[in-house]
């Protein structure tokens, strides 16, 4: 009996371990009833149960543990998750206005960086120069700026006349209206660019719009359709006037 | 090229300060409108949405749009390599895959410049529809921040409450419970000390204690807080940074007992 005792004043009981460390007394207690005597045999037992009682802590600190971790997955469970609320975006779904508002910085970005990629100068046979592809376009997308000197109109009428004396000029004027004004961008004179040798074909395969970058208008051509590579680029020159055909009677395919 | 000059580079130091509690890593959305942030926490329970208008730097380049994914604990170390009144400027390349931070004293007589790693973040944005909240509530940051940080001592939410007469903030834990009421000031002479409730009908939601303390982190920003709250729609906490932007945090309120 006394050896017990000493058991329970050595594990200094916590409250919640009590019924656990009762059972083992009561079992050693009733151990102890049986054998009547103290021998070596029920001393053994006792550190047999001693040690299962051991193992019986532990348990309940890992129980204990558990439970804690339950409590912090139970917390999380406890709260809405703002998913609940507002959707995810899918990274590519944006508003109409944003979609609009990036095309159109992406393609100021271009006409300001001069990007002419993915574009080279073919001579074709009784035609002349012509440009083609050299990789995909998507429909949309910028492909090359009809770049030269922006002018006004009486301008490009006093020097259309003077090109008009030379048979050799070809026709590098373009006309366009914004903002109620009439521009012209003249790209007579020969340069690196690419977009003044375009030909024309009233089916082609881009189409030209007018971008404001920094308060100047300036003519982008952008793809109409998918533009395969090698293809070549085309474009409606969109002039019809009797004088034009009669000079270009080629305008009117 | 970006490329984005602040004086006051202890108000980027305020910001990550605010932000690095609940975000590891972060993408930073830069525009030529400026720069957005706009992330999650692990645990998709709140959310940190931050903007800072390019007009508010004293220099703002972007010539094309660009992310920039970073370790927020990887940049709150580089931030700290500066003093308070350095100015800080932040520049990328197109397409690069580092940012650089450079700090110049005041005196410009030391320049230090920090280069860091971008990572490919793929982070999913919310789509935040505008609303119209039935409570607003303007006080003071400080006193948001003392209130929360008091109530947590107790419990592990808080319960917002708000009514006519003004807000409260309640909760309950093992040693028992504490209320925090506060009035609507009648007396507008300091701006930055009063509490305004804008009030459609009475709200009462509860919170996670937790998150609520890692958003008064931003308290340095700001000198007031606005709190908005409707039911069944998560809080809004946010924070204006002056002359610059805002800083806005969004908790989902807890689940109720009755729901279950």
């Amino acid at each position: 009996m006394c050896f017990v005792i000493s058991v329970m004043q050595h594990s200094r009981l916590k409250s919640q371990q009590n019924g656990i460390i009762n059972k083992i007394i009561l079992k050693c207690l009733s151990n102890f009833q049986e054998n009547k005597t103290f021998n070596v045999n029920s001393l053994n037992q006792c550190f047999i149960y001693s040690a299962s009682h051991k193992r019986a802590m532990v348990k309940a600190t890992k129980q204990k543990k558990e439970r804690l971790g339950a409590n912090i997955h139970n917390l999380l469970e406890q709260n809405h998750k703002l998913t609940d609320y507002y959707q995810i975006r899918k990274s590519d779904r944006r508003t109409k206005r944003e979609v609009q508002e990036e095309r159109k910085k992406l393609l100021e970005y271009a006409l300001r960086k001069g990007v002419e990629d993915g574009l080279e100068v073919k001579c074709i046979e009784n035609k002349g120069r012509g440009v083609f592809t050299t990789r995909d376009f998507l429909k949309g997308e910028f492909v090359v700026e009809y770049s030269g000197e922006l002018i006004d109109i009486s301008e490009a009428y006093r020097r259309e006349k003077k090109y008009g004396m030379d048979e050799n000029t070809g026709c590098y004027m373009y006309y366009f209206k914004y903002d109620g004004h009439h521009y012209c961008v003249d790209a007579t004179e020969e340069t690196e660019k690419k977009g003044r040798l375009i030909n024309h074909s009233r089916t082609g395969n881009l189409l030209t719009r007018t971008i404001i970058v920094e308060s100047i208008p300036r003519l982008a051509l952008i793809a109409k359709t998918n533009i395969q590579k090698g293809d070549e680029l085309l474009y409606d020159y969109g002039d019809r006037s009797k004088e034009s055909l009669r000079h270009h009677p080629w305008l009117a395919c | 090229m970006f490329e984005a000059r602040l004086v006051n580079s202890v108000t980027f130091k305020k910001v990550l300060d605010a932000i690095k509690d609940l975000l590891n890593e972060a993408s930073f959305d830069c525009s030529e409108a400026g720069i957005q942030l706009q992330a999650m926490d692990n645990s998709h329970v709140s959310l940190v949405s931050l903007a800072l208008r390019s007009d508010g730097f004293d220099k703002y380049r972007c010539d094309r749009n660009l992310t920039m994914g970073m370790n927020l604990a990887s940049m709150s170390k580089i931030f700290r390599c500066s003093s308070n009144d350095d100015t800080v400027t932040i520049k990328a390349q197109d397409d690069a895959d580092t940012v650089t931070f450079m700090f110049e004293s005041k005196k410009q007589e030391k320049i230090s410049d920090y280069e860091m790693k971008l990572m490919n973040l793929d982070q999913e944005h919310l789509g935040i529809p505008d609303t119209d909240f039935s409570c607003v509530i303007k006080m003071p940051a400080a006193e948001f921040a003392r209130i929360v940080r008091d109530l947590s001592q107790f419990g592990e939410s808080i319960v917002i409450s708000c009514t006519k007469e003004g807000v409260k903030f309640s909760t309950s834990g093992d040693i028992g419970s504490a209320n925090v009421k506060l009035a609507q000031t009648s007396n507008f002479e300091k701006e930055e000390e009063a509490v305004i409730i804008e009030m459609q009908e009475p709200v009462t939601l509860t919170f996670a204690c937790q998150y609520l303390n890692s958003f008064t982190k931003a308290t340095p920003l700001a000198n007031q807080v606005q709190l908005s709250m409707s039911d069944n729609v998560p809080l809004v906490v946010e924070y204006q940074i002056p002359d610059l932007g805002h800083l806005r945090y969004y908790l989902a309120p807890k689940i109720e007992e009755d729901e279950n």
